[in-house]
């Protein structure tokens, strides 16, 4: 330690710009906030054997993945060429480097956002897919009845019915309600056929005497196994067979259903990888930010703005940093 | 801050670009692979995890230029890095190994149910089915 | 809003602004969006302390339901609200009222005020800067505490008084996590999330803030090893929060979405709750308790250090001596806050979590009481044999070191798996963290309030009025707190809203009125607390630099410092605790007094 006499030094700390060092303690903190999801999503998956590993079932996709690496390394490069410039005092350069950035931070969003549109066209959300037959079976029968409409057509029948008694008890001229009725009648009607076939399946799966019957689609894999008991057991026709009869019979009511593939923890995978990507892509949307603002400088951009680069450029390393962590852990494992 | 900061040594960039995608080859090789056939699970994780931990190595020191930082930056981010692998490590040995059971007892009963009703009207297949769907409930 | 108003007096007395050379700002810059530390400190500290009322009042209604189950409630009974229930408490509304009472204890004041308000206002002043790294961010960290006062109070309101956040400061899933565990808990229990959230965004960026501040801001010759404990609770302090906390908003984050979005972290397969369909899932509950104990733990650290930090520069003062093995002091305290993030698992011995673990927690958690013992010597070691002046700041400061050592001795009894197993969830825990918390660092704070008042106004609290409040609150403090001991050993569980109806409990009803009566006590001190404070930011007796003749950077700035703080960049040349030094003949020697001849002591140790 310096000894009382004589004069300390004026700078005390270490020897770097408060910016940078708050931006290093603040990337501390950030890499806690990602540890939790990743570690979560670590110790959830030992935790659950039979975890869905297929990339057929999963839906992941490794080219995605992986050229979205590539995107965001590239990306870095072009970051540290543009504080390259700044130190350099080429602004041009560096204004180019950042507008670089920004257009392959715009190329990772578009491959995220395909995806994610992926993964919401086969459904792989969370809470919405059945890990075992049981549930396959019983979302597809809600799904069934969904899909006619009628519960909501009646619904609203009971209250046009209702409207029109107070109506009637007050004495008043109830003719268009009077009409109203009618069509709602109609509208009913018309759904009523559906709703009994739904129904009736709907019967069948309550009392239990009903097959999935999917078949392998996949080939191999742990998603096969999964659906193996599956066989016809029961009499009659299995599901996905009074499924596809629905599609004939009622073409444009259950043209929409489908009988999911029951994915177990395939609500947990979801849980994980939405997160996890999610507050990623968020942390891509936040140094866009940073550099839509730099770029927005335009010829503004001068040495006065080296240090607010440099931590934009440690921020999306951080970000690249991230994924260069996700990517095994989602796509390859 | 004065742009005389330090003397930024130069690095080849481009360099380490090219180790950066050469690493992200590797890996996606050691997924083509099947490594996960080959070995199992864990080997896989190893490699690609190893290879990962390589490039963030890269990415620190020459593109956030850790290389030529002071000794601050053992400071910041060696803690960081402890209390990063204590979380799944710790949590492993209880949520990961969890020699516990997560089955909800009411879900037993609900099953229990179900098989019942199943049973009634099923021959003996139906009832391996039943029984094997609800280990799958269990959710282990 | 109130605040803003409230903080008027902070700076009326500016009559040395003439050093800064600043030129005017307006009133809403310089008292509502300030970016002044000390305004800024100002600000959470009233803020804080009306927060303070608040979660009193809440825990009065605990407590009335505790004495006199059933019985319509004073004042409040007369509430519209409380008519359908007959102006009582139902045991809805109770589970609200303890569960908001920690929330606003713990989020909205502890926590703030140590860091928020101390750490401000302190943090320059003793390090010897100007202001704070990032001005901007400090002042925004004090903003976003406002959504999260507005969002706590909208969960606490939105489902009337039968429904409202209902699952424990602790939200344990799957209460916390299915909307139909508590019915009509639904939009509150999401709100009480995002204002944690908010809250957690506050302290960050405060935190970050002040580890930058302290490590890069010191005045010349300030040393870390010259700095007072203080800034070192402080410190360490914001260290914890910064590498504790992120994993917290994460974990909020988590069961906000298996609320709202269907995720399934910590929701189980196949749950029946009241009678709703299976929850599909196959999360896990458990891991929430991980999470939320891995910031947690080192969050009651974080409700402590500061305080530790405070004390022992009052301790030394009044007591005239230098602090008792300084380096310890500081060495104990990192151990504290690294063994802290190694403990979490003791709050989770009776949860069913892997009993190897079990055994691992215990023993680090054993340890964990070695520094503070370390803590605890020390401070008496100061005490000793010195020139004690009896104080309020002093009495408080007494205080908090003799609660703290309750308060650690019952964390040592738990500590013990098996004796955990028998006490886990009954009073014996609620007055455990009771002594620590309220009885270490309320103490703490209140003998910082005393103290270091003249620095913020310029003016003096009312000496007595303080000692009678202290009188007034540790009688009622230990009337209500210590009988909880008791009341956990003979197995009174905490958080039931009607002990009384198992007849093993029944005798224990006189003993919970006697609490009750002594938590009014302790309740209505708090109001000569207030009065003192802002009778005497008007009109208090005005002070000098130094009133108490302190070591520290803060007293060789004018008060109220002005903004910029220092007339000129002060220069350290030892550490904050020489007094009585046999270089002087003062009795003690500020940090930035030169001394030339004589040969050099060792620095700052003694
Ligand atoms: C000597 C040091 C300490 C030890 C050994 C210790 C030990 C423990 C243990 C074992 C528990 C869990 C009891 C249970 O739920 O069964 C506990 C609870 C608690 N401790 Fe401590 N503690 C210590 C110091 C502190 C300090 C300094 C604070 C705060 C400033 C604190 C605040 C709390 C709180 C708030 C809880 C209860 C949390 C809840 O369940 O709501 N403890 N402590
Ligand atoms: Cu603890």
């Amino acid at each position: 330690m310096s000894h009382q006499s004589g004069h300390p030094p004026l700078k005390m700390g270490v020897d770097i710009p408060n910016g940078k060092l708050g931006m290093w303690l603040f990337l501390g903190t950030e890499i806690m906030f990602f540890t939790a999801f990743i570690g979560s999503y670590i110790v959830l998956r030992i935790g659950s054997p039979g975890w869905p590993e297929n990339a057929e079932t999963t839906h992941i996709r490794i080219w995605a993945g992986g050229t979205n690496t590539f995107v965001l390394i590239c990306s870095s490069v072009a970051v540290v060429f543009a504080l390259e410039g700044m130190r350099n005092k080429n602004f041009d350069a560096a204004r180019k480097w950042l507008f670089v950035t920004l257009m392959l931070a715009f190329v990772f969003l578009g491959i995220k956002a395909f995806e994610y549109y992926g993964k919401f066209e086969h459904n792989i959300l969370p809470g919405r897919i059945p890990e075992t037959d049981a549930q396959a079976l019983n979302f597809t029968g809600r799904d069934l009845m969904a899909a006619t409409g009628i519960v909501d057509a009646t619904e609203k029948l009971k209250q046009l019915e209702s409207q029109m008694a107070d109506l009637q008890k007050q004495g008043r001229n109830a003719d268009a309600l009077q009409k109203q009725i009618e069509e709602q009648q109609k509208v009913v009607e018309a759904k009523t056929p559906a709703a009994n076939a739904a129904r009736a399946v709907n019967d069948r799966i309550k009392a239990g005497t009903i097959a999935l019957g999917l078949k392998h689609e996949h080939g191999e894999g742990e998603a096969a196994t999964e659906t193996e008991h599956a066989k016809p057991t029961a009499a009659g026709p299995t599901l996905v067979e009074e499924v596809e009869r629905l599609h004939k019979e009622f073409p444009d009511v259950f043209g929409s259903v489908h009988v999911p593939h029951p994915i177990k923890f395939g609500n947990l995978f979801a849980s994980c990888y939405f997160i996890m990507t999610g507050f990623h892509a968020l942390h891509v949307l936040v140094g866009m930010a940073l550099f839509i603002i730099l770029l927005g400088l335009g010829s503004k951009l001068s040495s006065q703005h080296e240090l607010f680069v440099e931590n934009s450029g440690l921020y999306w390393h951080f970000v690249d940093l991230v994924w260069i962590f996700l990517f095994p852990l989602i796509y390859i494992i | 801050m004065t742009e005389e900061h330090h003397d930024h040594p130069h690095v080849n960039y481009w360099r380490i670009f090219g180790y950066l995608c050469i690493f992200t080859v590797a890996s996606v090789i050691a997924d083509v692979m099947d490594i996960r056939r080959l070995y199992n699970l864990t080997a896989l994780a190893a490699v690609v995890l190893l290879i990962a931990c390589f490039k963030a190595s890269y990415v620190m020191r020459y593109f956030m230029h850790l290389k030529f930082e002071g000794g601050w930056k053992y400071i910041i981010l060696l803690p960081t890095t402890v209390l990063a692998l204590a979380i799944p490590f710790a949590l492993a040995s209880d949520i990961g190994i969890h020699y516990y059971d997560v089955d909800v007892p009411q879900q037993n009963t609900l099953l229990e149910k179900e098989m019942q009703a199943a049973d009634e009207s099923a021959d003996h297949d139906q009832h391996d089915h039943d029984h094997d769907a609800a280990e799958d409930g269990g959710g282990h | 809003m109130s605040i803003a108003t409230h903080d008027t007096p902070g700076a009326h007395s500016h009559d040395d602004h003439a050093h800064g050379g600043h030129h005017e700002i307006g009133f809403v810059r310089k008292y509502i969006f300030s970016t002044d530390h000390k305004v800024i400190g100002i600000q959470f500290l009233i803020t804080t302390m009306l927060m303070l009322m608040v979660g009193g009042a809440l825990a009065l209604g605990v407590r009335w339901q505790l004495a006199f189950p059933w019985q319509w409630m004073p004042i409040a009974g007369d509430l519209e609200v409380f008519q359908q229930q007959g102006g009582i408490i139902s045991p809805e509304f109770y589970t609200m009222l303890f569960t908001m009472h920690a929330t606003v204890m713990i989020f909205l004041v502890i926590i703030p005020v140590l860091a928020g308000a101390f750490g401000n206002f302190l943090i320059p002043l003793q390090i010897g800067a100007d202001d704070m790294a990032f001005p901007t961010l400090n002042m925004l960290s004090y903003w976003f505490m406002w959504p999260a006062i507005f969002c706590f109070g909208i969960s606490f309101v939105i489902g009337g008084v039968t429904a409202g956040p209902a699952a424990g400061w602790t939200s344990y899933p799957v209460l916390s996590a299915i909307i139909s565990a508590a019915p009509g808990s639904g939009p509150a229990q999401t709100f009480w999330l995002l204002a944690v959230t908010f809250v957690g965004v506050s302290s960050m960026m405060g935190s970050v803030n002040y580890m930058t501040t302290i490590i890069n801001m010191r005045a010349p010759g300030m040393t870390l090893f010259r700095m007072p404990m203080t800034i070192w609770g402080m410190f360490i302090t914001a260290i914890l929060q910064a590498f504790a906390l992120p994993v917290l908003t994460a974990a909020g984050f988590m069961v906000l979405f298996d609320r709202t979005m269907g995720t399934c972290f910590f929701v189980p397969a196949g749950l029946v709750v009241n009678n709703a369909d299976p929850t599909i899932g196959g999360g896990q509950p458990l891991l929430w308790q991980h999470l939320f104990w891995f910031y947690s733990h080192p969050a009651v650290y974080i409700m402590l250090l500061p305080a530790m930090g405070m004390v022992s520069d009052i301790l030394c003062t009044f007591a005239r001596k230098p602090l008792f093995g300084y380096k310890p002091m500081v060495y104990s305290m990192s151990a504290i806050a690294g063994l802290g993030f190694i403990v979490w698992g003791h709050h989770m011995f009776t949860s069913g979590m892997n009993p190897a673990l079990g055994m691992t927690f215990m023993v680090s958690t054993m340890m964990i009481a070695l520094p503070s013992a370390v803590k605890t010597f020390n401070w008496i070691g100061t005490l000793w044999g010195g020139h004690l002046h009896f104080t309020t700041p002093m009495l408080n400061a007494i205080a908090f070191v003799s609660m703290f050592i309750v308060g650690g001795l019952s964390g040592i009894f738990m500590a013990a798996v098996p004796v955990d197993l028998y006490i886990h969830d009954t009073y014996f825990i609620v007055a455990h963290f009771h002594y620590v918390l309220f009885g270490a660092t309320l103490f703490g704070v209140f003998g910082a309030i005393h103290f270091w008042f003249p620095k913020m106004f310029g003016r003096m609290m009312n000496d007595t009025v303080g000692k009678i409040h202290f009188v007034l609150t540790f009688i009622g403090f230990n009337g209500t707190f210590f009988t909880m001991h008791l009341l956990g050993v003979a197995g009174m569980p905490r958080r039931l809203a009607d002990p009384y109806n198992y007849p093993y409990l029944e005798h224990l009803l006189p003993m919970n009125q006697f609490m009750t009566y002594s938590a009014l006590l302790m309740g209505f001190a708090q109001f000569l607390l207030l009065g003192n404070f802002f009778y005497s930011m008007f009109w208090g007796p005005k002070c000098g630099r130094n009133p108490w003749h302190a070591n520290g950077l803060e007293w060789d700035a004018p008060s109220p410092p002005p903004h910029g703080n220092f007339e000129s960049i002060p220069i350290v040349y030892r550490g904050p605790y020489e007094y009585s030094s046999p270089e002087t003949d003062k009795d003690y020697l500020p940090q930035t007094e030169y001394i030339s001849p004589r040969p050099a002591p060792a620095p700052s140790t003694a």
